[in-house]
């Protein structure tokens, strides 16, 4: 299978937003975190909305911006203009060449997603290992890094080759073939289930869950897994929702070895702001619905906590 | 009957008690001031024993009920006395440093500098840092350290002055004793208690023994090593902030205690335990504070290097996880041979926010001082308080009390005309701006740093010799036999090691000038040298986009650049070799160090703009980390940028202070655990950690009175987070928001 027209090799690059180091909401212990950038799933309450596109995409911070006019001049295609201390930017035309950007003193202009070269992003990956030994590793996330799947698998595989852990972060919304390669160089394969009912999955993040749910089972037949659930209120903790997640859960194979609820939060909240988007309003469950929602995954009899 | 720990009780009586202070002693010291014109020729060695002599006859003595311990003599200090004594404190013990203060000849010197905020010196030798060999005192007693003063031979009259007023030091201690005894007894009259006259009883039957003569059980050694430090406290004037290295110390009664019988691991464990409540109680932490400093130090090692964790340890260890105390705070060395048992504990207390912690790498602070012409086995026994500051058991170090500002000391080579630090030096300097590469930049710089620090040692040793003359300090220099044997005063240099240290501040702040420098003018040729002038004179003023240009868009100190970490490497090297090697009045010498104490915070307002694109009056960076607007430093990465540097070039200590956000969740014990293996691989000095996270600092501000127990670090200094003023408590929580 290939997702990429031409065959990728270790001179090639992937496409991410960042690599965050020490890392610890991301797989076990320490972990050095690659984000990928595309995604092909919108699910509404994302908290990184730089990941989703799957092209470069020009932040823009107003509250840093001092209105110099040095972005003006550095647009070959002349998008950005300040007029009377507003910043005006022509987002739809802008290629994503990220000019604007590295020429921008004041920090308010970010290029979201860059190429990077592989071995780039092996020697990054690699840099904490000797000083982290044998805890925590590294974390291939997104967006949904198997959309680029073949750079996933020749940086895992070379993690490997130096005896370091890899976690794969993913919605598991590819085909099976995609996913079978990754599993004899993946310690850890983080799931992301964003509903249980076929139709709030479907609303809330354009897709159905059910490639998801069959590749689940699949994998935690042969391969360990957590699942990690972004808990929203009124849409997937409710009653129903949380029942359909049980008995989801349920049918997965022994080596789901832990359920991680995350509380919605609005921490991306700046990044909408500076992709010019929309953020729209959630609510974070409340002590109680968490309360009720760990006991009834716990019927499940697999390990669930809050994270 | 064992002794139980009875908390609630004792904290009610500490808090009722020492409310009370400060007490008046001013008769006492009308009595002093009176003995003192009669005698107007008494040399402050003199002076010393009469204040010895009244101290110990006439103040009072205090003997808690739910405490074994006794060391409470009334001698008119403030409750919250910081342990610094210059400018001199209430009560007896600072008298003869106050009947000649003030000094002129420091006050003159340091005015000039003090207003440009180039350096920060309150005192003019350190009056905070010391340790008084505890150990020697319990394993001897007051008694044979008196008989062997008394049995040496006298050349001169001040050495007939020194060792008198040694013996008076010991007779002191060993009065005092017996008044506990006595007023132990004198409580015994009217106590019914049953279990509270178990310990009046106690200290009945050892204060008239334990320090006069050496200790035989865990209680007495802990008594003495207790007594000992709170002496030197109240009698010298002085600082004593550092307690000793208590579980190597005190190990070895404590298994023999267990093996005759004599004590269990509970009454071991209520002992500690209130060992370290009444050195927290002896603050108030309503009261906004200058810092609490007491400092117990664990872990590393013995004279031969074997790796100390034992009972003792554990012991301490579970004392600071069950308390929540900013004083005493703990001090663990740590190596790569300790066992994983030990990090878990300290990491334990890390990851529960306790901020009273201080981490030192054995082996690199081992080195350090072993480096620069110490014994190894000397070395080997290194303690640690205050905030960082190291000493060996039987050195005296003059080790922070001067901090000098870099970035200002640099733009005064930038703009020598208004920032002249150089023709009250005499010193002739070296233009930077003037030279046509960077390479001659860089090498005025450290040529004009070099005689600037050299022009500082000479003025501190004038004041080094004036201390003599002024706050000599014997009761000290009883517990260092090479006091004795020297026949010489701490403060002339009894001790067998004598360091100075000037605390360089603001390395990360100077470092990333430097280079910006030498990318934007010398590399890059953005900017020419008079621009940067100019930018820096101007404080950058309608040039806004040029500041940011260099804040943002050259890679800075701490942001894993190649590159610039190989510079950092080198400047921390050279400005190790230009504050170290001079000798001072002592017979000892300076040696590097690089803390900063909150005085980061206090040196920023006169600090000029700075090349890496700081504003005016902006903060400067603490200790040996990157800038404070140095973005995405994250734990791992600020490991990383240690590697590039030789830390054993800093035996008076180099600090890296790591804020470390408390997850609403599972902030994992065994990810302290890492970092401490990550810190002592990546061959650091010396660490602080500060656990807290926003929403609890901002609530804490709002609602001061539910957060009285939120300690939190500034720089080495632990302190109630309400107590903080309105600026400092902002910075604490924009440092949390930038490591979210």
């Amino acid at each position: 299978m290939k997702l990429f027209s031409e065959p990728c090799g270790m001179n090639d690059s992937a496409f991410i937003t960042n690599i965050q180091h020490f890392s610890l909401h991301d797989g076990p212990g320490i972990r050095t975190t690659v984000f990928f950038k595309g995604c092909n799933l919108h699910c509404q309450w994302c908290h990184n909305p730089e990941t989703i596109s799957g092209k470069s995409q020009i932040g823009i911070d107003t509250r840093h911006c001092i209105g110099c006019g040095i972005c003006e001049s550095a647009c070959s295609s002349h998008l950005h203009s300040i007029n009377e201390n507003q910043h005006v930017f022509m987002r739809e035309k802008c290629q994503g060449c990220g000019k604007c950007a590295e020429a921008c003193p004041a920090g308010a202009l970010e290029m979201y997603g860059q190429k990077m070269p592989l071995d780039e992003i092996v020697k990054k990956c690699i840099r904490d290992k000797e000083i982290f030994p044998d805890f925590g590793g590294v974390t291939f996330s997104g967006g949904e890094c198997l959309l680029q799947a073949e750079q996933v698998i020749l940086l895992a595989g070379e993690m490997k080759k130096r005896g370091i852990h890899v976690c794969v972060d993913t919605a598991l919304n590819v085909p099976w073939s995609v996913i079978e390669p990754l599993i004899p160089i993946t310690d850890l394969f983080l799931v992301d289930v964003k509903a249980g009912t076929e139709e709030t999955h479907k609303k809330y993040t354009n897709v159905s869950n059910r490639r998801i749910i069959d590749n689940l089972k699949r994998l935690t037949r042969i391969s360990d897994c957590w699942v990690r659930i972004p808990v929203i209120h009124g849409i997937n903790d409710t009653e129903k929702e949380v029942e359909a997640m049980k008995i989801l859960l349920r049918e997965m194979g022994e080596h789901l070895k832990k359920i991680q609820m995350l509380s919605y939060h609005t921490y991306g909240e700046a990044k909408y702001r500076c992709l010019e988007l929309e953020m729209k309003a959630f609510e974070a469950p409340d002590l109680s619905d968490q309360e009720r929602m760990l006991k009834v995954l716990l019927e499940t009899g697999i390990p669930a906590e809050w994270s | 009957m064992a002794f139980v720990f009875d908390e609630k009780k004792f904290r009610e009586e500490s808090e009722m008690f020492y409310q009370t202070y400060p007490v008046d002693v001013s008769a006492l010291e009308e009595e002093l001031n009176e003995r003192y014109r009669q005698n107007q020729s008494a040399s402050a060695l003199v002076q010393k024993k009469w204040t010895y002599e009244v101290i110990s006859n006439k103040c009072e003595v205090k003997v808690f009920r739910y405490c074994p311990f006794y060391s409470e003599v009334v001698t008119g200090r403030e409750r919250n006395s910081v342990a610094g004594a210059f400018p001199p404190i209430p009560g007896l013990g600072c008298w003869t440093l106050k009947s000649h203060y003030p000094v002129k000849e420091f006050d003159d010197w340091r005015a000039p500098y003090v207003a440009n905020d180039l350096i920060l010196a309150e005192m003019m030798v350190d009056h905070s840092h010391h340790y008084a060999n505890v150990e020697s005192v319990m394993k001897y007693g007051f008694q044979h350290i008196r008989d062997y003063a008394a049995s040496q031979k006298i050349n001169t009259q001040e050495e007939r002055e020194f060792l008198e007023a040694v013996q008076a030091a010991c007779d002191a201690a060993i009065l005092l004793g017996e008044r506990f005894s006595a007023e132990a007894e004198k409580m015994l009259q009217a106590e019914n208690d049953l279990a509270v006259r178990e310990q009046l009883e106690r200290i009945r039957d050892t204060a008239k023994r334990v320090p006069r003569y050496p200790a035989e059980t865990f209680y007495e050694a802990l008594c003495s090593v207790w007594f000992t430090r709170e002496l030197c406290t109240s009698m010298e004037g002085s600082g004593f902030a550092v307690m000793g290295h208590y579980d190597r110390l005190l190990y070895p009664f404590y298994e023999n205690d267990i093996k005759e019988g004599r004590i269990s691991q509970e009454e071991a464990q209520s002992l500690i335990d209130c060992m370290i409540l009444i050195t927290d109680a002896r603050w108030s932490h309503t009261a906004e504070t200058s810092g609490t400093n007491a400092s117990l130090v664990i872990g590393g090692c013995d004279a031969d290097g074997n790796v100390i964790f034992n009972e003792v340890t554990r012991l301490i260890l579970n004392s600071f996880i069950k308390y929540e105390t900013s004083s005493p705070k703990l001090e663990a060395r740590i190596s790569s041979s300790h066992p994983k048992e030990y990090k878990k504990m300290i990491a334990e207390i890390a990851a529960l926010g306790r901020n009273a912690l201080t981490i030192l790498n054995d082996e690199v602070l081992i080195e350090a001082h072993h480096k620069i012409g110490k014994k190894r086995e000397d070395c080997r026994l290194y303690l640690a308080g205050g905030c960082q500051e190291p000493v060996l058991s039987n050195e005296c170090n003059n080790r922070a009390f001067m901090y000098l500002n870099l970035p200002q000391l640099l733009n005064g080579m930038l703009f020598p005309e208004e920032l002249d630090f150089w023709t009250r030096e005499q010193i002739i300097l070296c233009r930077p701006d003037q030279e046509k590469t960077f390479e001659g930049f860089y090498e005025s710089v450290i040529y004009n740093l070099s005689q600037f620090l050299f022009a500082c040692a000479g003025q501190y040793n004038r004041f080094e010799k004036i201390w003599a003359e002024i706050n000599p300090m014997p009761l000290f220099s009883a517990t260092m036999d090479s006091c004795i044997e020297k026949k010489k005063d701490i403060s002339r240099g009894g001790a067998r090691y004598n360091s100075t240290s000037f605390s360089l501040i603001g390395i990360g702040t100077f470092i990333d000038s430097l280079y910006a420098v030498r990318k934007a003018v010398y590399e890059d040729g953005k900017l020419s040298m008079e621009q940067m002038r100019e930018l820096l004179r101007t404080d950058f003023e309608g040039q806004e986009p040029l500041r940011l240009y260099l804040m943002n868009k050259i890679p800075k100190y701490g942001q894993d650049d190649p590159e610039v970490e190989a510079f950092a490497g080198k400047v921390f090297h050279d400005l190790a070799v230009h504050s170290s090697g001079m000798p001072n009045a002592r017979g000892g010498y300076f040696e590097a160090s690089l803390f900063a104490f909150f005085f980061y915070d206090m040196l920023k307002e006169r600090t000029w703009a700075t090349a890496d694109g700081r504003h005016a009056g902006q903060r400067i960076s603490r200790g040996c980390n990157p800038g404070e607007s140095t973005e995405n430093i994250d734990a791992a990465t600020l490991m990383q940028s240690l590697r590039a540097i030789d830390f054993t070039d800093y035996p008076g200590c180099a600090v890296s202070y790591l804020e470390m956000p408390i997850s609403k969740t599972n902030t994992e014990t065994e990810v302290f655990v890492k970092i401490l293996d990550a810190f002592v691989h990546c061959g650091g000095n010396a660490l602080d950690f500060n656990v807290v996270d926003k929403e609890m600092l901002l609530q804490a501000k709002t609602d001061p009175d539910n957060h009285r127990n939120l300690i939190v670090r500034v720089c080495g200094y632990s302190a109630p987070f309400v107590s903080l003023r309105e600026e400092l408590q902002d910075e604490v929580i924009q440092r949390t928001m930038r490591n979210e």
